[in-house]
């Protein structure tokens, strides 16, 4: 906990600093104290917050302080972020504050892939909301104005701000009734990936889409700006196939996995130029899931969570990044890597959509002369499982209305057996736009491809694997038994 | 069926009371004449000529009254064509036949192998049963019964002759005492008593009529039940058919290992309940079609190889009306229409007894007498004799008390009994539109939602939500449903067929509350039934 003995000395110094300087708010990084400083143990040895002291921001502002920066401007102080598949919400400036509005609504028909919609609850029209961006030392104000036919109320998550605009319904404010449009004002006193989302019948409101991305860009940036910035809303829903509202009531069986509200096919490439200082911001507001994301190509840093910069000696690399529920990662790397690369949840079942789970395992039975005894039963009957799942998306069979159960999307090559949470970083040479280039031409010889005969021979491969290695004999002994025992477990012991 | 023996029993008792005919008394007196000069003639010799004469005469008349006794023979056809138009003209379009030898029988025995000849529907086995049946032919001999009666009521009770020899003790000759008498009142009742046993003939042909008609009526309803029988096995072996489906791909599963023995196990038990169920429709189906068998007198090979129309008609467009329900029912119902000739009879009967009362019976005849007298020879002597049971007693009132109470019984029992009937029409009715709103509802809604379930479980195994498991039981359910459906229209059939019967003019026992019958026996068996039940 705080000593009061800082909390009396150190904002009122730093509030002499800023009434002195308030026309030069740029020297201010230079004041600024250093990540390291911040980072040491206080005098007494208590343990700071990562960005400095508890209740104060890094600056040594009180959260509570309603003294802000002059608004942070696009490309000016910030390159905005792209929210694939969504948009930013915009902003007016009244008074030296950014005002921005957002109505909790209903969004009907809200579609997650092409061929499945949802009547999803929203911000402004769209699910997930909108994203908000601001800068740090902005003062936003936000309406809220609630059009669902439930009370609600938002929490600013990861913000550090005055505990009545934290927005937990019933604790911190009441709620926002339908047809009520509420205020929230506060002044951003740090940087980095965060969300807002509904803090009132939470596992309701969430599991409908009652989310958003908020992004604080820095006001002094340490070292260049990402040249693309993409933020990206992981969330899970269950929507059985044949219905269209999610299930809020799910627990553990979720089905449609989502980059920003969209399964893939339905999500849109992320399209950057070789080279580009690039930026993913992963968000996991899901329910129950944690979402390790992968990317393919690349490695990056794992440099941000919603806590704040890792420094720079703790951040680490990695291909896949863990992003729990209720956490937000920020990871960069140069795309320095042609292509078009698979970004997607390495959990495999976040990368099905609309999975059965409670189809009976097929695999390895016997199809043979089974369909057709069936088929004067049941015109239209047809096996199927008993080789994967791999042919679902491509089968045509008739399915439940507004469902894509198992489908996936087409590539360049043949058809993509993932749906989900998946899509594609598109790493361009000599683009001039950011438009979807399209699939990527791969450089001769550059493709896997069956092998032809003169490289089997040369190389001394049989085509029908026979000429493998196999495993040691001792080993193969060990195999287990196909059939279970047929007896029983003590009967064993005791002769074992 | 209908018991004629105790009516009969009852019809010789009155008949005895009232026999008088005069015709027959006049022919008495000239046979005791005649036997008067026979004997006359035996001490006479000289008489002769003048006698034989007479007894030419005589024997002229005697042959002319057996000639006319002759005439009172029984017509076959008994009012067997009044039976067929009214059948006609209740079950439209049917013919019944009552085999009596001959060109008609011929007929009736291809039109027989022309309906047995194709698949045939209810409408066509009530056609069969009314043309093969053997107990349909016993049936109508109870109209040749009745016709009997009716014939036998028109005849005057025989006269009735004595004679009494006494042997003169020393040998010389024989005293003869001759008479002959009829019965009076005969003469006087005999027209009232053709009435009765007309009302009675009447009552014989209603009586075989509604026979036919409950025998119709049954021979439907077994019919339906064949039909739904073999429907409902039609159902089984679907249903069997997809457990055995299922069963396979356990087989298929627990073979690549990917379900336990217990599940297996569990499918096939499934399976093999479904085998069993198969085999207990098959046995139903037999049975059914013993009892048809039965009742179209079928035998031999024509009982193994007839076709019955594999489905149950469709629901008609249109339900019976209920306008002027209860009056049809009443107006058309054979029972009702007996029991009122059974009235008239009673009513006549009761006429009867009032009048003869005091005097039962009155004879009148002739008495002759010959006396032997050593002296003189024989000596006869003839006179008139009438015997009257003297009204000491019983003056009848019992008799008439009697005749009474059974009218009153009659009319009672008619009154009940067309209550009986209208709550029974009204009852068929309900039933037959309960029924026809539960079939409506099975084909129209059920059935079909039944069907999008079916489609709806293939859509979510098609995106392998469900497994092949679920789609089976799905279907399985859906012949469930076609199962029910199939008794929904059997009952249907079933309660619109005795709908029809009662609008036709039978109301099938079973529920039958009210006994038609006048006769005290039927009371009992009637106390009896309901002791057993």
């Amino acid at each position: 906990m705080n000593s009061s003995s800082t909390l009396q000395v150190k904002p009122i110094s730093r509030r002499r600093m800023l009434l002195s300087s308030a026309a030069a708010l740029t020297a201010g990084a230079m004041l600024r104290p250093s990540a390291r400083a911040a980072d040491a143990p206080t005098e007494k040895g208590e343990l700071p917050s990562p960005r400095g002291r508890n209740s104060v921001d890094a600056h040594g502002v009180p959260y509570s302080d309603t003294r802000w920066d002059r608004p942070g401007e696009p490309e000016r102080d910030y390159t905005p972020v792209v929210t694939p598949n969504g948009w930013t919400l915009p902003f007016t400036i009244v008074d030296g504050i950014k005002v921005f509005h957002l109505v909790a609504e209903e969004v009907p028909g809200h579609e997650f892939a092409p061929g499945l919609k949802g009547n999803c609850w929203g911000y402004n029209g769209s699910v997930h909301g909108p994203t908000i961006e601001a800068v740090e030392g902005d003062r936003v104000r936000i309406y809220v104005t609630n059009k669902l036919p439930a009370p609600t109320s938002v929490h600013w998550h990861g913000i550090l701000l005055p505990n009545g605009m934290d927005g937990v319904a019933g604790l911190t404010q009441p709620t926002i009734k339908p047809g009520e449009t509420f205020l929230y004002e506060f002044t951003l006193r740090q940087h980095g990936t965060h969300m807002y989302h509904s803090h009132h019948d939470e596992m309701t409101q969430m599991a409908l889409g009652m989310l958003g991305l908020f992004i604080i860009h820095p006001r002094y940036p340490k070292g260049p700006r990402p040249d693309r910035d993409f933020a990206m809303m992981l969330s899970e829903w269950a929507i059985e196939p044949g219905t269209s509202r999610p299930d809020p009531n799910e627990m553990t069986d979720f089905n449609v996995l989502t980059i920003n509200a969209k399964a893939f096919p339905g999500t849109t490439p992320l399209v950057v130029k070789l080279g580009d200082r690039t930026r993913l911001r992963l968000v996991n507001l899901g329910a129950m899931d944690h979402h390790p994301i992968h990317l393919h190509g690349h490695d990056f840093w794992v440099t941000e969570t919603d806590g704040g910069v890792i420094p720079y000696g703790a951040q680490w690399p990695e291909t896949s990044v863990l992003v729990q529920v209720g956490s937000s990662r920020t990871v960069d790397f140069i795309a320095d890597n042609p292509g078009d690369w698979a970004l997607h949840c390495h959990m495999t079942h976040h990368v099905m959509n609309q999975m059965g789970h409670e189809f009976p395992n097929m695999i390895g039975v016997d199809p043979r002369g089974y369909d057709d005894k069936l088929r004067s039963l049941l015109p239209g009957y047809m096996t199927m499982g008993h080789d994967g799942m791999g042919d679902m998306g491509t089968m045509g069979m008739q399915v439940p209305e507004n469902s894509i159960p198992m489908v996936g999307g087409d590539g360049q090559f043949d058809y993509i057996t993932m749906g989900g949470m998946f899509t594609i970083l598109k790493v361009r040479e000599g683009i001039t736009s950011y438009e979807d280039p399209g699939w990527y031409k791969h450089p001769p010889g550059t493709v896997a491809h069956l092998a032809p005969e003169a490289a089997l021979s040369r190389d001394k491969i049989a085509r029908d694997g026979s000429s493998a290695p196999k495993p040691p004999e001792r080993s193969r002994k060990e195999a287990p038994p196909s059939k279970p025992p047929t007896q029983g477990h003590g009967h064993h012991m005791q002769h074992g | 069926m209908i018991s004629n023996s105790p009516t009969a029993a009852n019809r010789s008792r009155e008949r005895t009371r009232l026999a008088c005919r005069l015709g027959h008394l006049a022919l008495g007196m000239c046979l005791a004449r005649r036997q008067t000069r026979q004997a006359g003639g035996l001490c006479s010799p000289d008489q002769t000529q003048p006698r034989r004469v007479a007894a030419i005469r005589n024997v002229a008349i005697a042959l002319g009254v057996l000639a006319f006794a002759g005439c009172a023979t029984v017509p076959r056809d008994a009012g067997f064509p009044d039976v067929e138009r009214s059948v006609a003209e209740r079950i439209s379009g049917t013919k019944v036949s009552w085999h009596q030898g001959g060109d008609a029988d011929r007929e009736v025995a291809s039109h027989l192998d022309q309906l047995l000849g194709g698949e045939f529907t209810a409408d066509a086995a009530v056609q069969i049963a009314l043309l093969n049946n053997r107990g349909l032919q016993a049936t109508y001999e109870a109209l040749a019964i009745a016709q009997a009666d009716l014939v036998d009521a028109g005849l005057l009770s025989n006269p009735i002759f004595d004679a009494e020899a006494r042997f003169v003790r020393d040998g010389s000759g024989v005293n003869l005492d001759l008479g002959i008498a009829q019965s009076f009142l005969d003469v006087l009742y005999l027209p009232l008593r053709k009435r009765i046993a007309a009302a009675e003939f009447e009552a014989a042909k209603l009586r075989v009529t509604e026979e036919v008609l409950a025998f119709a009526g049954e021979t439907r309803e077994a019919f339906l039940r064949y039909q739904a029988a073999q429907q409902t096995l039609e159902m089984r072996g679907q249903v069997a058919m997809a457990l055995e489906a299922s069963f396979d791909m356990a087989r298929r599963l627990r073979e690549a290992g990917n379900i336990t023995e217990l599940d297996f196990a569990n499918e096939r038990v499934a399976y093999e309940q479904a085998r069993v169920d198969l085999r207990g429709a098959e046995a139903d189906v037999i049975m059914q079609r013993e009892t048809v068998n039965t009742l179209l007198g079928l035998w031999g090979e024509r009982s193994a190889t007839w076709v019955a129309a594999a489905r149950l008609p469709e629901l008609p467009g249109d339900e019976p009306s209920a306008d002027g329900l209860e009056r049809r029912a009443v107006e058309r119902n054979l029972g009702l229409a007996a029991a009122r000739f059974e009235i008239e009879r009673a009513a006549q009967l009761a006429g009867v007894s009032t009048s003869l009362g005091a005097f039962p019976e009155l004879e009148a005849g002739v008495a002759a007498e010959r006396e032997h007298d050593p002296d003189t020879g024989n000596e006869w002597a003839i006179g008139p004799a009438v015997s009257v049971p003297l009204p000491i007693f019983n003056q009848g009132q019992p008799a008439r008390a009697s005749a009474l109470a059974e009218l009153r019984r009659a009319r009672e029992l008619y009154v009940a009994r067309a209550i009986e009937v209208r709550s029974r029409v009204r009852a068929a009715f309900a039933k037959t539109s309960a029924a026809y709103e539960r079939v409506r509802h099975y084909y129209g809604v059920l059935l079909p939602v039944r069907q999008q379930v079916l489609d709806q479980t293939l859509l979510q195994y098609n995106a392998m939500q469900i497994g092949a498991f679920q789609l089976l039981l799905a279907k399985q359910q859906q012949i469930d449903a076609g199962a029910a459906a199939i008794e929904a229209l059997r009952d249907y059939w079933l309660a619109r067929a005795e709908l029809d019967l009662i609008l036709n003019g039978h109301v099938p026992a079973g529920a039958a509350r009210v006994e038609s019958g006048l006769r005290s026996n039927d009371g009992r068996r009637s106390a009896a039934k309901e002791d057993h039940e």
